[in-house]
């Protein structure tokens, strides 16, 4: 054959198939253009100069791998959907006579098309859009204008080299294939009735229970360690409980229904419980696709929209007052003298100090054994961690000063105040001291820490410092030789931002400078200076939600799409034959619409079922991010799969009218 | 009389309207019951038109057909599904087989859909899995079975409500000669056991097995012969007699 003709051959395949094609097409020029525009964001220039710039340079860096591996999965899934779909062409190929590597000669010429659309155009509306979802990221950072914008060679360097691996390797498959396939399969195409492996059974139960585990540790998580810690296995086992379940629980169920006699053969029953047969065994994979995307696009939206709207929870939480100093390790005197001196450059500066709070304390990891009342020092965090506690010990003269309440303690007796459950009632041990509680708190009157982020949180009052350091002589080595306690000054001044900064410089410089003080470590920080952190982080955060959120709808609507063509096609014949032996019309259509519609939100209940059960162990995570505002993540969850939803029915009815217009 | 049409006329206008295409002009013929019909017609001579009105499943553009009396032109949709799965028994050329059914599901699919209950099928199926000799496949699917096997599914799945017509469009269009003789043994079989069978082919072998044979071209009937006492092979010598006057242009009158 001449080489002209392989070039025309493969141009009028390509429109041939336009259908499949174009949407593949789409979906690759959009892959390829997100890809570049992270980069771009990513090592953009004015990025450095960004307060919070490495937040923001992480996030988005975690942005460009998960666009990547997803770009590597989701072109080999359509593109072996396109192949499957295009099976019966091949084969007639074949057996009109044209060999085997005329064939895969078509389909490289092919693809090397596809390639060169896709780069081109991807890259081209790359560097088009960069510039808008810039000014985007930029409006959500509430940044200044220190991005760049520009042509990011860099970008489409990487962009150009990294999907020319991928497409080599799509088509180095798509050649193995044909050579593998015997034409006589390849004209059956996807017709052939799939072949049920024996062990439906073992993958269904093994579903069940992948699924139930996964649920069962989302629902059952208690500190947001084990959140952290659980969460991943948690999605990998639900994540195989879905394939498993969709795929072989879903055969498993129907079956079982057309085991039952009396059951199936009822006209309602019988041509959906087949149909459904049918169409699971088809699409059973696609279709777990649809629900994993959906899941992820659902947590990464509500979560990542909580965050950036709560930010200002968060910021409060982290930091109680504007303006805090922390001085590390500092015995009475310095501690004294530390807070004269802030007070007194607080009030040489002109403002005035508000909600001022002060105190020193000690604080230590503790195990804590029920059974023997006793806290002990341990080792290994992460094995016990939901015995583990964060626990404060405080003189009581804090509590006294923030609260003004007049309670006496003597050696032996402590107030205790817990966020989390703890049972202790009367006697306890620390080590070999023995302790007695005098009364729990219910507010101790400040805030150092809200939760204990990954361990429970305990506060406990003692009698004095000297009581604390007794308690400290006895863990030994352990916790190093520091007889020191932790100082904390925390308070508001009301006055603007710029004002607060300035104060906080002002603060710095001087107690850093102090000769008094040089051996004292200050950790010093304002609320008007960690803002920018924040903003970066979780505006960061935010943006990549979006950003990947509308990759992975992108992804689920081809899916979708591809899905109702090919079941349009197949269903054509079936719609046909159930008129010829006696449906009417009217039930044919009726049937059909109420399989297509479970086949097509089956995915859609699934992935809200996932969202529910995860619902706990996410408010834990973000708890670890500082987000405490549960009812906050609520109302964004409930927000986001509403709108995902009425977008998931809205893709859902106009690829069906392609669907129908197929059919009929 | 089973099966009256009159004046039959069919007309394909193309979807934009500009295209009109004449597949049938006046067909009129009866068939009396118990009787085996063949309708004989070259590729295109509009004999699958034929068949789809007569099932109801396509509307003539004008014309009459009347099933033991009863009208089907002009009755609603929803009569007619009924209808049909009452009183019509449908064998096609490429078998219409689901292929997400068993064997056995393709058959009892009909009484399915007439609400039957299970004990009721299974009463029906057993002496129909009999007369065609498929008790052994009923297990399997339709993509795991012959084509001969496919054809006798579907002809097992058309007398299993047992309909006062038994419609065939080139049954054995798909088939290999082997599979076609025997598939035409049946059918001569079910017809004597007092199906009345109308088949359209343009086979002539396949017409031989009949008892009465139509030919359709232009898109009327214009010739039929009889059996009468014939056997295969001389019924097989008066068609082929037949179609050779017939390309050569000479004329009957039916
Ligand atoms: N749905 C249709 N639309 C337009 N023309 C049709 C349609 N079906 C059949 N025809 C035309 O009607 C004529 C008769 O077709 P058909 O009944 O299928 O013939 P046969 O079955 O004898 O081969 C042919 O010319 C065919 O092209
Ligand atoms: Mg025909």
């Amino acid at each position: 054959m001449h080489n002209f003709m392989y070039f025309k051959l493969a141009a009028e395949n390509i429109k041939k198939n336009a259908k499949m094609y174009i949407p593949y097409l789409i979906t690759s020029i959009i892959t390829i253009m997100m890809f570049y525009i992270m980069i771009f964001l990513a090592y953009n220039p004015g990025l450095t100069g960004m307060k919070g710039s490495s937040s923001v340079g992480t996030v988005l860096n975690m942005g460009i791998y998960v666009i990547g591996i997803f770009a590597v999965i989701f072109l080999f899934y359509t593109n072996s959907f396109l192949l499957k779909r295009r099976k019966k062409e091949i084969g007639l190929y074949n057996i009109l006579g044209m060999e085997k590597k005329h064939i895969a000669r078509i389909m490289t010429i092919e693809n090397i098309y596809s390639y060169l659309i896709n780069m081109i155009s991807g890259i081209f509306f790359g560097i088009l859009f960069s510039r808008l979802m810039l000014l985007l990221l930029i409006k959500i950072l509430r940044a200044g204008t220190g991005f760049v914008f520009n042509i990011s060679l860099k970008g489409i360097y990487i962009t150009f080299i990294f999907f020319t691996i991928i497409s080599a390797l799509i088509l180095l498959n798509n050649i193995r294939q044909i050579h593998l396939s015997k034409p006589i399969e390849l004209l059956k195409g996807g017709n052939v009735g799939e072949k049920e492996p024996k062990s439906k059974w073992i993958i269904a139960a093994t579903g069940i229970l992948t699924m139930g585990t996964g649920y069962f540790m989302a629902i059952t998580v208690n500190n947001a360690v084990s959140a952290l810690n659980y969460f991943f296995i948690a999605v990998i086992l639900v994540i195989i409980g879905t394939y498993c379940l969709f795929t072989a629980g879903s055969i498993v169920l129907l079956k079982i229904l057309r085991r039952n006699k009396k059951y199936y053969y009822k006209t309602n029953h019988f041509t959906s419980v087949s149909g459904m047969i049918y169409r699971m065994k088809q699409n059973a994979v696609g279709l777990a696709n649809i629900c994993i995307l959906s899941t992820m696009v659902l947590v990464m939206l509500s979560s990542t929209v909580c965050l950036y709207i709560g930010q200002d929870n968060v910021l409060n939480n982290r930091f109680p007052t504007n303006i805090g100093i922390n001085t590390i390790f500092s015995n009475k005197e310095e501690s004294e003298s530390v807070s004269n001196t802030v007070k007194k450059i607080v009030q040489d500066s002109g403002y005035k100090i508000e909600a001022y709070n002060e105190f020193r304390y000690k604080v230590y990891t503790l195990e804590f054994n029920k059974e023997e009342k006793t806290f002990l020092p341990s080792t290994d965090i992460t094995l016990n961690i939901d015995k583990m506690y964060l626990a404060y010990f405080f003189p009581i003269e804090s509590y006294i000063t923030q609260t003004g309440s007049d309670v006496v303690l003597n050696d032996e007796d402590v107030l205790i105040y817990s966020p989390d459950e703890i049972d202790i009632s009367d006697k306890f041990l620390i080590q070999d001291l023995n302790f007695h509680v005098k009364g729990m708190v219910e507010n101790p009157g400040f805030t150092i820490q809200t939760s204990g982020s990954y361990m429970k949180l305990v506060y406990i009052f003692v009698k004095d410092e000297e009581i604390i350091s007794q308690i400290h002589n006895q863990f030994g080595d352990y916790y190093g030789d520091y007889y020191k306690l932790s100082h904390v000054i925390g308070f508001d001044v009301i006055e603007n931002e710029d004002k607060q900064t300035k104060l906080v410089s002002t603060l710095r410089d001087t107690l850093e400078s102090t000769d008094e003080y040089k051996n004292l470590t200050f950790q010093i920080y304002s609320t008007a200076e960690e803002r920018f952190d924040f903003y970066a982080l979780y505006g960061g955060l935010f943006f990549l939600g979006l950003f990947l959120g509308a990759l992975f709808i992108m992804a689920t609507v081809l899916i979708i799409y591809y899905k109702q063509i090919s079941e349009g096609y197949e269903d054509k014949q079936r719609f046909y034959i159930m008129q010829q032996v006696g449906m009417s019309k009217v039930e044919v259509r009726k049937s059909i619409r109420s399989q297509v519609l479970t086949v097509f939100f089956l995915p859609l209940i699934s992935a809200i079922v996932h969202i529910i059960f995860a619902f706990k162990m996410i408010t834990m995570m973000l708890e670890l991010l500082n987000l405490t505002n549960v009812s906050l993540f609520v109302i964004c969850t409930v927000a986001t799969v509403i709108i995902f939803t009425v977008f998931y029915t809205a893709v859902y009815s106009l690829t069906a009218r392609t669907y129908y217009k197929i059919v009929e | 009389m089973i099966l009256n049409v009159k004046n039959l006329k069919k007309v394909y206008t193309s979807r934009f309207g500009g295209h009109h295409v004449q597949a049938l002009s006046n067909v009129t013929f009866s068939v009396d019951e118990g009787e085996f019909i063949a309708i004989m017609g070259e590729s295109g001579s509009g004999k699958t038109t034929l068949l789809n009105i007569l099932a109801a499943l396509d509307k003539p553009t004008s014309g009459e057909v009347f099933l033991d009396g009863k009208a089907l032109v002009g009755i609603s949709e929803k009569e007619i599904s009924a209808f049909r799965r009452d009183n019509l028994g449908f064998v096609f050329q490429d078998f219409n087989l689901l292929d997400n059914f068993s064997i056995k599901d393709n058959i009892l699919l009909p009484l399915v859909l007439a609400g039957k209950s299970f004990e009721k099928m299974n009463t029906s199926l057993k002496p129909v899995l009999i007369k065609l000799g498929i008790e052994d496949i009923i297990e399997k699917y339709p993509y795991e079975i012959s084509g001969g096997q496919k054809q006798r599914t579907a002809i097992a799945r058309a007398i299993i409500t047992n309909p006062k017509l038994l419609l065939a469009d080139e049954p054995t269009g798909a088939l290999d000669s082997r599979a076609t003789d025997s598939l035409l043994k049946l059918f001569r079989k079910i017809n004597e056991d007092g199906q009345t069978v109308l088949m359209v082919t343009h086979s002539i072998k396949a017409a031989s097995h009949a008892s009465r044979v139509l030919f359709l071209r232009d898109g009327t009937v214009f010739h039929q012969i009889y059996r009468g006492e014939s056997t295969n092979e001389e019924l097989y010598q008066k068609i082929s007699d037949t179609l050779t006057i017939l390309a050569t242009g000479g004329g009957f009158n039916a």
